[in-house]
């Protein structure tokens, strides 16, 4: 444990109060706000008005909970598809948020996991939630992917309630959810099938999919002869059918190697440059740090937001310059001071400056480590 | 929704097809025991007479 002089205590807590968030609405009614039905008119192309109703609750065919969790939320959707959306792009009128969360709460029993959350991510944004196990990032993902329901709280995706925003949200949940039988491209066929693209439609977006996520040469390789990075890639790829305007993933990176690792961000990359905006939840500073933006979650609030250089200057920790060196400890700080002139005197084999990571934020402003 | 139920069983007859161990379960085990069973039957009642 780190010894904080009480000066640099209540800077930081001054650091936390300039940064929390707590926009609590004392004498407002939050039951009213829950579900606050938004007209679907407001938000809705000609083909949508076309579309049958969008049952989430009626989406049937799957008896796996990891199936039910994304026929909910569209990987696969019950919500039949008109041909045309294979070509064009879902034309809906501009909102400058793809999600809106106000004063949402959520309790299971006496335990509120979500305790008035307030959080925009806007159009295109590569959007990162860190926070440790038991934070309430997959509550709230599950929330806005339309699984769970607030139990006080608004929440819009691109202006509509999250039941009826599954064609705009593709979800990959933690957990693998790829059949392992069933090839890639098969897999792909089977989502796109299930998320209302006729046989020849779906085999073709399912085409595309594996070019882009490289798997085209894998296509015909059982899963369970993939590796996991591949996996993972076929995965994304299951939420990245064309509508889709934000992909909500939860802990990608959990098993990957530090190369499957960088790779997979540098796709994330190239699907956020696309215009898809995409929102992370880990609890790896490192993959925090590709995201445009951050948020910091404990206890089911927002701690700190920001770009993630902005946290590291607000949280005001210094770069670290590690010295590994064979002189004995009694000796090291003075020969630090004439390392430049005496450099026989120290043998410095390795110099290492590190700036600070955003595991070292988080635990600046909450004084707990993020694996707690 | 025809595309769906369509799709999920077409994945879940894919799926029953390439699994040895529910194949061997579902089609090899039932044979085997639908072949010894009457001889077995035979037996007992040979002993019974």
């Amino acid at each position: 444990m780190k010894k904080r002089s009480p000066s640099s205590q209540s800077a930081e807590l001054s650091v936390i109060r300039r940064l929390l968030r707590m926009k609590g609405t004392p004498g407002e009614d939050l039951a009213e706000m829950a579900w606050r039905p938004v007209p679907l008119e407001s938000c809705t192309t000609p083909i949508d008005n076309h579309r049958p109703s969008l049952n989430s609750r009626s989406s049937g065919g799957s008896s796996s909970g990891v199936e039910h969790h994304l026929a909910k939320v569209g990987v696969a959707g019950s919500n039949p598809v008109s041909r045309s959306r294979m070509v064009h792009k879902p034309r809906m009128e501009s909102h400058a948020d793809a999600i809106l969360i106000e004063n949402l709460t959520k309790r299971f029993g006496d335990c509120e996991v979500l305790k008035e959350l307030t959080l925009k991510i806007k159009e295109g944004e590569f959007y990162a939630l860190m926070g440790p196990n038991g934070s309430g990032k997959t509550t709230l993902i599950s929330i806005i992917a339309s699984v769970d329901r607030p139990t006080t709280g608004k929440v819009e995706v691109y202006g509509r309630e999250p039941a009826k925003a599954h064609d705009l949200i593709g979800y990959v949940p933690q957990e693998n959810f790829s059949s392992p039988l069933l090839n890639g491209w098969e897999n792909l066929v089977y989502f796109g099938r299930l998320r209302g693209f006729a046989g020849r439609e779906a085999k073709r977006v399912a085409e595309n999919l594996l070019n882009r996520m490289g798997l085209a040469k894998e296509a015909k390789k059982r899963v369970s002869h993939y590796s996991g990075g591949m996996r993972k890639r076929l995965e994304v790829a299951t939420g990245l059918f064309p509508g889709t305007r934000i992909l909500i993933l939860d802990e990608p990176t959990t098993g990957l190697d530090p190369s499957a690792r960088r790779n997979f961000f540098g796709l994330l990359k190239d699907i956020n440059d696309e215009g898809t905006a995409i929102l992370l939840i880990t609890h790896i500073g490192e993959d925090a740090e590709s995201a445009s933006r951050v948020g910091l979650i404990d206890n089911g609030m927002i701690v700190a937001e920001g770009e993630p250089g902005e946290l590291k200057k607000k949280s005001g920790l210094k770069n670290v310059v590690n010295v590994e060196t064979m002189a004995k400890s009694a000796r090291i700080a003075d020969a630090l001071r004439r390392l430049s002139e005496e450099e026989k005197l120290l043998e410095t084999p390795r110099i290492e400056a590190t700036r600070p990571s955003l595991e070292d934020v988080f635990f600046e402003l909450t004084e707990r480590p993020l694996g707690r | 929704m025809t595309t769906q139920i369509f799709a999920t069983v077409e994945k879940i007859l894919k799926e029953f097809l390439r699994d040895k161990i529910v194949l061997f379960f579902t089609f090899a085990l039932p044979v085997f025991f639908l072949i010894v069973l009457p001889i077995q039957t035979e037996k007992g009642a040979s002993i019974r007479k």
